[in-house]
């Protein structure tokens, strides 16, 4: 390759899905900023392919999730890609398993210098000169559980050759969609993968072939936490990837854990929260936070907690403060998982009903099988409901968590009572 | 443990009473009623357990003075003693633990003495009267086991804490309730879900509204062709039927066109050409005419001057010649004078002497010649000039000449001088001569007289020659001018041929019916041409007219008209076609706009997360309730299950004994919440089902069985009862006696009676038991 090659590399951008995880309304201006996030993180991508002058964008699948169909998120998508095409800059698309080419709307024209791969292995040029070669495939359909990556061929002149690919590398807990391994990606001769599905970045070979996920674009989920962007790739003359991380997102995740046990009063526990809160928004980087703060631990606090309403109250006293700062932060949750103070392993010991059940529990988590087929039993009016199960598909609270906290329910109820 | 000692400082209306040493392992406490016996319970309770409440039914105050309070003696299983004292105050009253050596411990000690056992466990299973026990019985029903389990765990709060988890399960999910959180979350998920159903299929919608709007675009674009074909179509027949009209004429020209003979070629304005051309033949030959009679009069004339001037000719001629006979002599004169000169000039010469005399004569001379001249007048006059002025020249010449002429070479030369001029004398008088011959006279002088009578007839015939060349002339002018119209008549003739020629006539008559005929057919074409110039001018040339043409041959007007109409019509219902498919791209626009637009999809799905996540955190606050009180029924089936035969053992063995084997055993089915009791022949009795003696019999066989469970497992407590036996029969308050007996040899057993009888079925029972007498002022110790 005679010039250098400068790209950016994207996935999942689950344009105008909702924010999950959050139970609790929030207030207007918070709502438009989550229900803009991802859009504003896509405007970000594109500005940054500008400013930085970067010859293409690869988008490596989920632009958004066709179950919504939402027209919105496609429209603009294609507003960015034409903001590109504008400034010459190319773009390359494939389609995963949350945005297969079935889930398109029909008739929505995509700017020239798109290219947009289809269900069968393509190839399509970058740059001007060729110095660069995409190879490329999109899910016709959502499942897609074969491994792709033997149709990815690389040839002689194909200069740098990337692969722009929606797949699972290796055994991870995601939802196996066209599952791989580095060793397949290795034999296709491929430079640079691009690849998209896995919401957490990663880098999972460096060069000879470069394995990247850039995870998603912007956070939705309690569970991904921190920032989030994209990679962008120089490569120098010698075929040399260097890769760098770009936040793009506005509102980040943070979750936050604060054991009471040394909380003795609930100016304590006030003072506690705050100086959490203030942390983790003078860590964002400027960026806006939607956090959970969950409690944990025995202390006298325990039982201020299990009162009605002193979580919200809680809640609005760190939202009070600091939600209508800008970048804001705000609380969506506190979760109680604090026990009674007492000696649990003395009150084991007792030789009544109340021992009796600390003992079962114990047994119960000691022996995970019998636990969940006990929890399951328990649980099966609501979790087998025939309206309501389906929303608790991927809902898995855990289960010795699960435990621990009817514990507490049943310790707090018969101490209390005698 | 064992109560060795009761010390009341007060307490109801014992004050300073002692009671004890209580050192039998079996004490009945009789007195009358009013006696104190409740009180003692209460007291005992008190101690041990702190002072209730003042609400509570065990409340007792101290009404007979002394500190509210007092102090209990014990000795636990291997005979320590301790005393515990307690006094009514905060938190059940403050308690000391004094062990025999002094040393003070605390309520921890006595929760140890105690086995752990609460307040309740002590008075529902250890320490209790009639009303406990009769108690029981409203306890049938879903709580009675675990009432009855509780109370033997220690926990009878399990049925209120199960309550209570059911309770608050049951507020966030019912299966089949409707106004829990989950079932209204449910719907309002369900709600959304519509919603978004509706959203998504907007957006199917959307994609078969950009289709509509394509098709409904090409459908107007077709319309609109189709428009344009028409007007086109309608242009064409409209011009078409303009071009009827003159299509007809054109027809109807090219008909009598063909009718016409054919004039092949005609000169062009042949007539008019012809009139002129005949007009300058009549002029020309007219003016002829009258030439020729101006010329024939002028010839007349001249014919009549004609011998006048013919004599005046002659005259002229005689005269002419008379005049150059004169000239003759006088050159005859002249030349013979200058001989004579050179003669003697000669001479002179010869002499050698110059003389001027020559030169004088000549002078002389010449002035003769001059003067004769002038006599003679005319021709002689200048004749006579001239050769005197020749002379007089000569003569000066010689003057002044004369004296350079000198030598022999001037006397040749004028010698030859003299000759010369010898010659021409002669031959001038040769000429005169035949002057006077010619003339016809011989003398010089009649030449004079002639002279004077040719003038005289020239004078006379002057005028006749005049006006005879006047006649001349004229008649010469005439000629001219006729022979100048003869050519005209001529030239006109010949171009007159030459048109008739042309016109392919051969006399004016035939060119001008030809050219009648011509005209005929010039005019006809003249329309033609002028009817094809308005229907080409409408087809255009070459091609266009030629298909014009061949159009119009085969058109039929009517039909032309009907298919204009059509054309109208349609063209009027494309217009309306046009209006409707105009309307309908606008409405399916704005649609394709709104959808475009529309976004509270996404406010949708971010409620629906929202609602999502709500039920889930109900979920699991529901699991919570529901794990809660699954723990605990298990740990209920287990203890059901572990501890339940040695507890129904012992029951089912002490209710034989009391019931004198009327029933056998005591039956607790796994999942059912009632107690059965079965008689020897296997009929089973639920408790509602037996007498309230045959009841009580039963839950007090219960209570011994818990009482020897907990006893084995924690504490060996004193069992102390309070007149439980009113109910029972004589035989079986005996084998009661027995039984209390029994239970004795492990627990210590108080009973409190205010029935002799009681006394005496202990008595007989244990001839060694204690029997202590309550009066009611004081306790005496027998």
């Amino acid at each position: 390759m005679s010039e250098t090659l400068r790209f950016v590399h994207a996935a999942d951008l689950h344009l105008d899905s909702p924010f999950q995880g959050i139970k609790n309304t929030a207030p207007e201006h918070i709502a438009s900023e989550l229900r803009e996030a991802t859009f504003r993180a896509y405007d970000g991508i594109i500005d940054l392919c500008i400013e930085r002058g970067v010859q293409a964008l690869l988008i490596a699948g989920d632009v958004f999730d066709s179950a919504d169909r939402s027209l919105n998120a496609q429209l603009r998508f294609i507003q960015g890609l034409e903001r590109l095409h504008v400034s010459g800059i190319q773009s390359f698309v494939c389609h995963g398993n949350h945005d297969p080419m079935d889930g398109w709307t029909a008739r929505l024209a995509f700017p020239e210098s798109c290219h947009r791969f289809g269900p069968e292995i393509g190839a399509a040029p970058l740059g001007p000169d060729g110095q660069a070669t995409v190879y490329g495939i999109s899910y016709p359909q959502r499942n897609v559980v074969h491994d792709l990556t033997p149709d990815f061929q690389r040839r002689a002149n194909d200069g740098f050759a990337i692969g722009l690919l929606h797949a699972n590398v290796g055994l991870t807990a995601h939802e196996s969609y066209a599952p791989c391994s580095l060793e397949s990606l290795t034999r296709t001769g491929i430079d640079y993968w691009a690849l998209g599905h896995v919401h957490n970045r990663a880098i999972l070979n460096r060069s000879n072939p470069a394995v990247v996920y850039p995870g998603n674009t912007q956070g939705r989920h309690p569970n991904e936490t921190g920032a989030r962007g994209v990679y962008v790739v120089d490569v120098d003359t010698n075929d040399h990837p260097a890769i760098d991380f770009v936040p793009v997102s506005t509102v980040r995740w943070e979750t936050a854990g604060i054991c009471i046990s040394e909380l003795h009063t609930e100016q304590d526990l006030i003072d506690s929260l705050a100086n959490v809160a203030e942390g983790l928004l003078h860590n964002s980087d400027r960026c806006s936070v939607v956090c959970r703060v969950e409690l944990t631990g025995r202390g006298p606090q325990h039982t201020t907690l299990r009162r009605d309403g002193t979580l919200d109250a809680l809640r609005s006293e760190i939202n009070n403060h600091l939600s209508a700062r800008s970048p804001f932060l705000w609380c969506e949750r506190i979760v109680d998982r604090t026990g009674p103070e007492i000696d649990r392993a003395e009150r084991r010991q007792a030789e009544d009903f109340l021992g009796d059940v600390l003992k079962m529990i114990d047994e119960l988590q000691a022996d995970p099988e019998e636990r969940a087929e006990f929890i399951q039993t328990a649980l099966g009016p609501l979790y087998s409901h025939s309206r309501a199960r389906q929303y608790f598909e991927g809902h898995d609270p855990d289960a010795a968590g699960l435990l621990a906290n009817a514990e507490n329910r049943i310790l707090a109820r018969m101490l209390e009572i005698a | 443990m064992r109560i060795e000692r009761l010390s009341v400082d007060g307490f109801g209306h014992f004050s300073g009473h002692e009671l004890g040493p209580l050192d039998g392992r079996l004490v009945v406490f009789h007195g009358p009623n009013e006696a104190g016996k409740t009180t003692l319970l209460a007291f005992i309770q008190a101690i041990l357990f702190g002072f209730p409440r003042k609400t509570d039914a065990l409340w007792v105050p101290a009404l007979a003075g002394g500190r509210h309070g007092g102090r209990i003696a014990l000795c636990d299983e291997f005979c320590a003693g301790y005393v515990v004292e307690r006094y009514q105050g905060t938190h059940g009253g403050p308690v000391a633990v004094t062990l025999s050596d002094g040393t003070q411990a605390g309520a921890g000690r006595l929760s140890e003495l105690l086995g752990h056992a609460s307040r309740d466990v002590f008075e529902n299973v250890f320490a209790f009267g009639l009303d406990q026990l009769q108690s029981l019985a409203s306890l049938q029903g879903p709580d009675v086991s675990s009432h009855i389990y509780g109370a033997g765990a220690g926990t009878e709060s399990l049925p209120r804490a199960l309550k209570e988890l059911e309770k608050r399960a049951g507020e966030i999910f019912l299966p089949g309730g409707r106004n829990q959180p989950v079932p209204r979350l449910l719907g309002e998920v369900e709600t959304v879900n519509g919603q978004l159903d509706q959203k998504r299929a907007d957006a199917a919608t959307y994609a078969s509204l950009r289709q509509a709007l394509a098709n409904l675009e090409e459908g107007s674009s077709r319309l609109q062709d189709q428009t344009q074909e028409l007007n086109a179509r309608r242009a064409h027949l409209h011009r078409l039927r303009n071009a009827w009209d003159d299509w007809v004429t054109l027809r109807q020209e090219e008909d009598r066109l063909y009718e016409l003979p054919l004039v092949d070629s005609f000169p062009e304005d042949g007539i008019s050409r012809l009139q002129s051309l005949e007009s300058q033949i009549q002029l020309a030959e007219r003016e002829i005419r009258r030439i020729e009679g101006r010329l024939d009069e002028a010839r007349q004339s001249a014919e009549g001057e004609h011998s006048g001037a013919a004599r005046y000719q002659e005259a002229l001629l005689r005269r002419q010649m008379l005049q150059h006979a004169r000239e003759s002599w006088t050159r005859v004169e002249v030349s013979g004078r200058t001989a004579e000169t050179e003669r003697l000039g000669l001479a002179d010469l010869d002499q050698q002497h110059d003389s001027p005399v020559l030169a004088l004569v000549l002078l002389v001379a010449g002035f003769a010649f001059a003067v004769t001249g002038m006599v003679i007048g005319g021709g002689a006059l200048l004749v006579g000039i001239g050769a005197g002025a020749m002379l007089a020249v000569v003569g000066l010449y010689l003057l002044s000449s004369g004296r350079q002429l000198s030598g022999r070479p001037r006397r040749e030369e004028q010698r030859r001088r003299a000759e010369a001029a010898e010659a021409l004398h002669q031959r001038e008088r040769q000429q005169l001569q035949r002057w006077l011959q010619q003339l016809g006279v011989f003398e010089f002088d009649d030449v004079l007289l002639s002279l004077d009578a040719v003038e005289r007839d020239i004078e006379s015939a002057r005028d006749a020659d005049e006006r005879h060349r006047g006649y001349l002339e004229q008649a010469e002018r005439e000629e001219r001018q006729l022979a100048e119209r003869q050519s005209e008549r001529s030239e006109a003739q010949l171009q007159l041929e030459q048109l008739l020629d042309l016109g392919d006539a051969v006399d004016p008559e035939e060119f001008r019916r030809r050219a009648a005929r011509h005209a005929e057919r010039e005019a006809v074409e003249q329309r033609l041409r002028g009817t094809l110039e308005r229907l080409q001018r409408v087809s255009g040339p070459d091609e266009g007219w030629r298909r014009l043409r061949q159009e119009l041959e085969s058109v039929d007007p009517v039909g032309l008209d009907d298919e204009l109409l059509a054309i109208d019509t349609r063209l009027s219902e494309i217009e309306g076609e046009l209006a409707e498919l105009h309307h309908e791209r606008g409405s399916t626009s704005r649609e394709l706009q709104r959808l475009e637009g529309d976004t509270s999809a996404a406010d949708l799905r971010a409620k629906r997360q929202r609602l999502i996540e709500d039920l889930r955190t109900h979920a699991d606050d529901w699991s919570g309730y529901v794990l809660a009180q699954a723990l605990l029924d298990r740990a209920r089936k287990r203890y059901e299950q572990e501890r339940q035969p040695a507890v129904i053992q012992t029951a089912q063995r002490h209710l034989e004994t009391i019931t004198g084997g009327r029933y056998t055993s005591i039956v607790v089915p796994l999942d059912a919440k009632e107690i059965e009791v079965v008689q020897p022949n296997g009929a089973r009795k639920r408790p509602q089902d037996l007498s309230r003696g045959a009841r009580e019999q039963l839950y007090l066989a219960l209570r011994f069985g818990f009482i020897a469970e907990f006893s084995r497992k924690t504490a060996r407590l004193p069992v102390i009862v309070d007149d439980i036996l009113v109910n029972f029969d004589p035989q079986r308050a005996r084998a009661t006696a027995h039984a209390f007996v029994e239970i004795s040899e492990t627990n210590q057993v108080i009973v409190f009676t205010c029935h002799p009888s009681t006394v005496e079925h202990f008595r007989a029972a244990s001839p060694g038991v204690q029997v202590v007498e309550l009066e009611p002022e004081a306790a005496v110790i027998r």
